[in-house]
């Protein structure tokens, strides 16, 4: 069975009202290599809202990553084989292109800041690898697990960028095996729908409700499913509920 | 897939598909001077000033779910109001009686905020940083010098933000070495614009986001509220 995919953003009502671009940035793919015949390949960026030029960062931050894993993949990597220093080399691929273009254009490469999220998967394996904030959650062997859990400060209002040194200490990665059922990556605005923080846990429910839609669609990715997907994120369900950009992004084999 | 189809729409009866999370919440003391210099006038627009803040908070939806707003009075040092937010606030009537027991009540009021972020951790709220406000008119009348480096390492640490606020007659010398911020001194006995911008900041912290830069009005701007000290 192959994968089934969907994506969208949508701005949050605080940037539309503010006169901000959407910030975010979701993309999936499937990947071929040499050693690894088809891996789903998925990258998210939420770009700092204090950054000018924060929805460029967020598309810098997404188009690198993608690079970086079809390289690897073409190299012969294997997914289940992925080592944190790969993972910590393709941050550090992200940090410089960030500080490259922000450079060319003549500005500090905060102004670029954005979070990284990326997964790449097979039907028996996941690498999560993340800086900043937004949540991947796995279904494996019929249950939830959070990959990892965002990135704070001590504060609310603070996090991890991909823009600096200290993204490359900053970067996590977790490898999950099993049977790999769906994969959810988002951004914040849309993780304190889909996380209970006091138990740190995958809120079951919001999962339940969405994957039978992307579990029932054809195989690869379809744009009315994009477009529903995208009226749900700028629902007034969701906007009463959170004010910033929004980025989910699913796939499913089940 | 068909074009009427809407299949991640959920009607609002089924609206439990999302998480409940509390608010994230940004604490703001108020350390209130309450020695009996303050009787008459001063105290009774300072009760006002206070009313009028929970007031204004409770009129914005998130503010009033998200400031969780604590009272500490000196002269004795007794906390008037744990920390709450607006909808489970009620303003406590400040008295005016006694001396000015500032640096210990600066002290009560830093511990009283690292308490509330313990709790704030063990329920996975997310919160701010917390905001101290000391009001007086006067000095200290007792030692002070601990607390003056107990506020300079909260501020370093970034652990809490600390603002004085001077009445006419406060010793603003002494404020200025309790503060890192430079003390402000209230136009007359203006508390309610006073309050007006603070809950005016309140709602602008509670309301930012990742990254995102606060900038303040500034209390001593032509229209402000206050002068510098």
């Amino acid at each position: 069975m192959s994968w089934r995919y969907v994506w969208a953003s949508a701005i949050g009502t605080a940037h539309r009202d503010l006169g901000l671009p959407c910030q975010d940035r979701g993309v999936v793919q499937i990947q071929h290599g040499s050693s690894e015949p088809e891996a789903l390949v998925i990258a998210v960026a939420d770009g700092a809202g204090s950054a000018s030029a924060a929805d460029r960062g967020a598309y810098l931050v997404t188009e690198t990553l993608l690079t970086c894993v079809q390289q690897a993949l073409n190299s012969g990597l294997r997914v289940a084989d992925i080592t944190s220093e790969d993972a910590r080399a393709w941050i550090a691929e992200v940090v410089s292109c960030v500080q490259m273009q922000a450079n060319a254009v003549g500005l500090p490469a905060r102004e670029m800041a954005a979070t990284a999220l990326l997964a790449i998967a097979t039907p028996q394996v996941v690498a999560c690898i993340q800086v900043g904030d937004g949540v991947q959650v796995v279904r494996v062997d019929d249950r939830y697990e959070i990959a990892l859990w965002p990135q704070n400060g001590e504060y609310a209002s603070s996090t991890n960028f991909a823009c600096d040194a200290d993204a490359i200490t900053a970067t996590e990665v977790r490898i999950i095996t099993g049977v790999i059922q769906d994969i959810a990556v988002m951004t914040d605005g849309v993780q304190a729908l889909a996380l209970h923080y006091a138990s740190h846990t995958a809120h079951a429910p919001f999962f339940d409700a969405l994957l039978p839609a992307v579990r029932n669609a054809p195989p690869g990715e379809d744009d009315s499913l994009n477009r529903a997907l995208a009226d749900f994120l700028d629902s007034v369900m969701v906007n009463d509920r959170t004010t910033d950009d929004k980025t989910l992004v699913m796939a499913s084999r089940s | 897939m068909e074009q009427d189809q809407k299949p991640f729409i959920i009607s609002a009866d089924v609206a439990s598909i999302f998480a409940e999370n509390p608010s994230d919440r940004v604490a703001c003391l108020l350390l209130v001077d309450t020695s009996s210099s303050m009787r008459g006038e001063p105290i009774r627009q300072l009760n006002e000033g206070v009313r009028f803040f929970r007031e204004d908070l409770m009129a914005d939806s998130k503010a009033r779910i998200s400031v969780d707003v604590g009272v500490i009075g000196f002269g004795p040092i007794q906390i008037l109001q744990d920390f709450a937010t607006a909808d489970q606030f009620t303003p406590p009537l400040l008295p005016a009686d006694g001396d000015t027991p500032m640096g210990g009540a600066v002290l009560r009021g830093l511990d009283m905020i690292e308490q509330r972020k313990n709790a704030y951790k063990a329920s996975g709220i997310h919160y701010h940083r917390p905001w101290v406000f000391l009001i007086t008119d006067g000095g200290p009348t007792d030692a002070w010098q601990a607390a003056a480096i107990a506020v300079r390492q909260a501020e370093e640490q970034k652990r809490a933000t600390f603002f004085a606020i001077g009445v006419e007659g406060a010793n603003f010398d002494i404020l200025r070495q309790i503060a890192v911020r430079e003390p402000v001194q209230l136009k007359g006995l203006n508390f309610r614009s006073l309050f007006l911008w603070l809950s005016a900041s309140m709602k602008k912290v509670s309301q930012s986001q990742v990254g995102t830069e606060l900038k303040l009005e500034n209390p001593t701007g032509p229209t402000g509220w206050a002068t510098t000290g």
